[in-house]
């Protein structure tokens, strides 16, 4: 229905702090972008400029092709889904969902069909006679949903919604705001300071990091070449093996001073990383050739069923490795930690992706 | 000692009043309570509370100080109630919880009430008591007979004393060819207009309100030897009534309105901006009919330059004058004090009687003398001869023009002040047109006798001494 | 482990409880008591004695056109100066909490009325209106004799209510603006999106949300003009001119203190307590149904 352009979108409040500081991200219809990033880093600034409620400071932020910058929330045709739900306490859920409709001058029978019509959707039929304040978290979080939907906007803006609720309705909620959002194909925004989130719901993951992009891709894109150490340690749990090498005689060490054994895959290699899945861990003291062999002591051992997270100090600095099933290993144990080249990640000293 | 005034509050209420009084009451409680355990052989203390302030509260506690320091045997504690009113709640409400001051001042109009309190130690028989031999003719007649009983006993002591004066602007007479003030209200109106074709825009400057009743209303009938109330003004009955609405006043109200309606006459009040006295003062206004106390503020404050004077008030052409009444207050010993504290009482009201006293009193107050020895001692100290005390005596002879009739002693009529607050709704309605000066003076004695009524019914079987 | 502290004897309870009850005895039940009391009996003033009297008391007062003057200026004076310092402190404050330009500024300047006593307002006031000297005195001169609190009736109560209003526009302000504050922003923008304009924002959103502060103010301005009212009336105008600012609160004042018929006081203040009973009843029965408590 809609496309989503910002072009160099900037905010800077008057207090000069700058917030947001040059976005561009090209939405393309029906799909679902995610922001994603730590607290701070200007994501809920910059989808609070979409819908309207912070002013742009430059750049454009175009909806279906038309830049609205100048245009009113009300006018900008989207809806958005709060963290708090912000639905009005003083109305019955009916009323909530029917006064964006009723504001608009949509006929009152059009209204009650639409509102009954999207409560049966998300099964809020037998609710709409009541208060926000009888409805449980989950029940309050689909009203907001429902309220959005209701008016079928050109672009649903999701600003984390799901974070007031407790993690296994979260889990379901995740999977429903998905479907919904597929099944009725309205372009959508949503943000989250959740990794899990944004891999699971994501068409297009943004990650952001102090105001800018860090990188924009399909999330397993972003996963599997993640543009910086950034984004490589803010995308994937537990996040990737992070490395600092220094450069030696005999070619790169790492901090402990142990070589790495072969050439960076690039000159400006400045980190190395590796995700913990991608490393095998052996006790056996033979290593194969073209591979990082690390000399590992394991200090814990987390075993969450399905696989283990062993904490080992290797390197000179603590890393994270992910074992199938129940892990052999026991705190205090030597092992190595074998990690074939191909698998590895090389960063400059700015922290960019490279080779 | 707080009891009587959660009595007194009126529940649920908040108003300031209370919460003022409730602090005064405590403060004078607490004082009462310090002043309770005094050291072995400290003099004797007692308190006078009294209804002055400003200025006059200093003149009042230089007085104190004096009597302090001219013997070591009595310690008297003067306190500043800051008005008369609020002198006579607290003293009721101190009186009631067993903490009233030893003597206290209380308004001329409080007289009747005082009479009837039961709360009194009389003042001559206090003073014959103690062996002090007061001459009581010597007081201006129209002073004590204002205070004594039908009898003629002094219940209590006249203290600060006056009458109301014409204040005349000599310039603005002599600009329509005066020199003299007018002694007849004809002739004022006639002064008045010349003023105003001269150019003045406010040739005389009065006010409307509870406090004017007594230049207005009750001088005005002394002097015209006109009753403001039935049975001698009430010295002889508390079923005593009004009778303003009959006579000679009506008239002057009239006058008054029809000065006022003709620009002649302008209202001045602090509410307004500037009370007639400032406006006299300034040279704003020619005329303000006031008492002879506010002479020294006028003195002090008038427009460099400005000539003026006092006269007597004047009277309507074939009248014969009267004595004018005396305003201000006595001094009352209250009862259930012990010996020592009357004691100590007596003394204090000895040496305000003395004429030395007096003199002190009028040269730093307005007040006038109110015994003829202090009257005389003061003229032989050549004090009226000169400014800024000259024209006082103008007010001694305006109390003494004759000898009191049954009518011009006084005015004793219970709950007086709620009367006069009367008058100054119905002359305000009279003023604002609402009513016509007959319906308004009528209005005025009608709920005027209602409260005098209640007055009678609060004191059944109750005669005034 | 939280610990909780129960008490096994009731005894324990009242014990608590007795503090607070003494309190409200001695300054509330025991004084009303005295003067339903006075009320119904003549009281010297000096405490001399005292007369039953039954009902004679408010016989004599309810046949008074003073009184029911006094009633219909209290009336007059709660509802007016109620509604002006309402509906100015609630547009101020929505302003206010909408940052429009000097929003700083009301909030700082808006705090300090309430803090000043009456009579010390009621002096500022006098000052300001007086029609020879003061602010009205320009108005005066362009218009003569259009401004004259010293005889006109309707004059004099407007200068108390512009009085009192002031005084209580900047308390209201407060609670407006505290009110308006506890509203979740993202109510406003989420109406905002749903397409509604400030106007509309503010029937549909705001003010159902801010009813409990509006009902708990009208409450309070109501019982207050007819107490607070007091310094105001006792410097500005004392009542006058010809009673027309002869507010219930003042002629009790000054029949009581002044006049000193204590039992007609005490029996006006009978009626002023059962008339404010009588509005507050009335409030919480009819008016509190539209309250939306979040």
């Amino acid at each position: 229905m809609a496309t989503v352009d910002l072009k160099d979108a900037k905010k800077v409040y008057s207090s000069g702090v700058e917030a947001v500081k040059g976005v561009s991200i090209a939405i393309p219809d029906k799909e679902l972008c995610v922001l994603v990033g730590p607290s701070g880093c200007g994501k809920s600034t910059l989808l609070r400029m979409i819908a309207g409620l912070e002013t742009i400071s430059s750049g454009t932020v175009a909806i279906d092709g038309k830049i609205v910058n100048a245009v009113g929330p009300a006018e900008r045709d989207i809806a958005m889904v709060f963290q708090n739900y912000a639905l009005y306490p003083h109305m019955k859920v009916y009323d909530n969902m029917a006064y964006g409709l009723r504001n608009r001058g949509t006929p009152k029978d059009e209204i009650d069909s639409r509102v009954r019509s999207t409560a049966k959707v998300l099964e809020l039929s037998a609710l709409l006679d009541r208060r926000p304040r009888e409805l449980s978290g989950g029940q309050r979080q689909r009203v907001a949903m429902g309220r959005a939907i209701v008016r079928n906007p050109k672009v649903f803006l999701f600003d984390e919604p799901l974070s007031n609720l407790d993690a296994k309705l979260r889990g379901q909620m995740r999977v429903e705001i998905k479907n919904l959002q597929r099944t009725l194909g309205v372009t959508s925004i949503y943000v989250t300071h959740d990794q899990l989130e944004a891999m699971t719901l994501a068409d297009i993951l943004v990650v952001m990091n102090a105001g800018l992009v860090e990188q924009i891709g399909a999330p397993l894109d972003i996963y599997e070449a993640p543009a910086s150490t950034f984004v490589a340690s803010f995308i994937g749990a537990p996040p990737m093996n992070l490395l600092a090498l220094t450069g030696g005689l005999s070619g790169p060490t790492l901090a402990d001073g142990t070589a790495i054994g072969f050439a960076p895959a690039d000159t400006k290699a400045a980190t190395l990383g590796f995700r913990p899945e991608d490393a095998d861990v052996t006790f056996n003291a033979k290593a194969p050739s073209g591979a990082l062999v690390l000399p590992a002591t394991v200090e814990a051992v987390e075993p969450v069923g399905a696989e283990s997270f062993l904490h080992c100090a290797a390197g000179g600095v603590r890393i994270v490795m992910r074992v199938a099933g129940r892990a052999a290993a026991r705190p205090g144990d030597q092992l190595r930690v074998v990690a074939r080249a191909e698998k590895l990640h090389w960063f400059d000293k700015t922290g960019k992706r490279v080779g | 000692m707080r009891k009587p005034l959660v009595k007194a509050t009126q529940e649920g209420m908040k108003s300031m009043s209370i919460i003022k009084h409730g602090l005064a009451a405590f403060a004078a409680g607490t004082l009462g309570v310090a002043l309770a355990l005094p050291a072995a052989a400290a003099p004797v203390k007692f308190d006078f509370w009294f209804g002055l302030s400003g200025d006059l509260a200093r003149v009042v506690d230089t007085l104190c100080k004096n009597f302090n320091a001219s013997q070591s045997d009595y310690e008297v504690v003067c306190t500043s109630q800051g008005n008369y009113d609020a002198t006579l709640q607290n003293t009721i409400a101190a009186f009631r919880a067993g903490k009233q001051p030893t003597v206290v001042q209380v308004y001329d109009v409080g007289t009747a009430t005082m009479m009837l309190s039961g709360a009194y130690y009389p003042a001559d028989k206090l003073m014959e008591e103690n062996g002090y031999k007061i001459d009581y003719s010597d007081y201006f007649p129209g002073i004590a007979r204002y205070y004594a009983t039908s009898k003629g006993e002094m219940l209590s002591f006249p203290f600060n004393s006056s009458t109301a004066l014409m204040y005349w602007n000599k310039d603005a007479f002599a600009k329509i060819g005066k020199t003299e003030a007018p002694k007849t209200w004809e002739e004022v109106g006639a002064d008045l207009q010349a003023m105003k074709d001269a150019g003045y825009e406010c040739p005389m400057a009065i006010n409307i309100s509870a406090n004017e009743s007594w230049q207005l209303m009750e001088q005005f009938s002394a002097i015209h030897n006109q009753p403001i109330a039935t049975k001698s003004n009430g010295y002889d009955g508390l079923d005593a009534r009004l009778a303003v609405n009959k006579t000679k006043f009506v008239q002057y109200v009239g006058d008054l309105k029809k000065w006022y309606d003709a620009g002649l006459i302008k209202i001045k009040s602090k509410d307004l901006g500037q009370d007639m006295v400032q406006a006299f003062a300034s040279g704003t206004c020619q005329v303000i009919l006031t008492s002879v106390g506010d002479h020294g503020t006028v003195g002090k404050t008038h427009k460099e330059g400005m000539n003026w004077d006092v006269a007597e008030l004047p009277v309507y052409a074939g009248t014969e004058r009267k004595n004018s009444l005396v305003g201000g207050a006595s001094l009352w010993v209250l009862s259930g004090k012990p010996a020592e504290e009357y004691k100590g009482a007596a003394a204090f009201l000895n040496f305000i009687h003395d004429p030395k006293t007096a003199l002190f009193w009028s040269t730093n107050t307005g007040y006038i003398p109110v015994a003829k020895s202090g009257f005389d001692y003061m003229k032989s100290n050549g004090f009226y001869d000169k400014a800024p005390y000259k024209g006082r005596e103008t007010a001694i002879a305006s109390l003494t023009a004759s000898e009191p009739t049954e009518i011009t002693r006084g005015i004793r009529l219970g709950n007086f002040t709620q009367i006069r607050a009367e008058f100054g709704t119905q002359m305000q309605a009279i003023f604002a047109n609402k009513v016509s000066v007959q319906d308004g003076l009528d209005t005025l004695v009608k709920n005027g006798d209602a409260i005098l009524d209640r007055f009678q019914q609060t004191y059944p079987n109750k005669t005034l001494p | 482990m939280e610990k909780r502290v129960t008490f096994s004897r009731w005894t324990v309870g009242i014990l608590f409880a007795v503090p607070q009850m003494l309190l409200i005895f001695t300054f509330f039940y025991w004084p009303a008591g005295q003067a339903v009391y006075w009320s119904l009996t003549l009281q010297q003033p000096w405490g001399g004695g005292n007369i039953w009297v039954g009902l004679d008391n408010f016989r004599s007062i309810l046949a008074s056109a003073d009184y029911w003057n006094s009633i219909t200026a209290s009336l007059a004076f709660a509802a007016i100066s109620t509604g002006l310092a309402m509906v100015i402190a609630l547009v101020l404050a929505a302003l206010t909490d909408r940052q429009l330009a000097g929003s700083r500024f009301y909030r700082v300047v808006l705090i300090w009325p309430y803090g000043i006593a009456a009579p010390a307002l009621a002096l500022a006031f006098r000052f300001i209106l007086a029609p020879e000297a003061g602010f009205m005195a320009v108005v005066n001169r362009a218009w003569p004799g259009f401004w004259d609190p010293g005889l006109d009736g309707a004059d004099a109560m407007a200068s108390i209510i512009a009085a009192f209003s002031w005084k209580y526009v900047g308390y209201n302000f407060i609670f407006f603006l505290a009110a308006f504050q506890a509203i979740p922003r993202s109510l406003i923008e989420a109406s905002a999106m749903d397409g509604a304009g400030v106007v509309r924002r503010f029937r549909d959103i705001q003010f159902p949300l801010i009813t409990p502060t509006i009902f708990f103010l009208l409450v309070i301005n109501i019982t207050e003009s007819f107490q607070d009212s007091f310094g105001i009336v006792d410097i500005m105008t004392s009542g006058g001119p010809a009673n027309a600012t002869n507010l219930m609160v003042y002629k009790i004042y000054s029949d009581g203190f002044k006049g000193l018929d204590y039992s007609g006081a005490a029996a006006q203040s009978i009626i002023l307590m059962m008339l404010i009973v009588v509005l507050t009843i009335f409030q919480f029965r009819f008016i509190e149904r539209r309250v939306h408590y979040r």
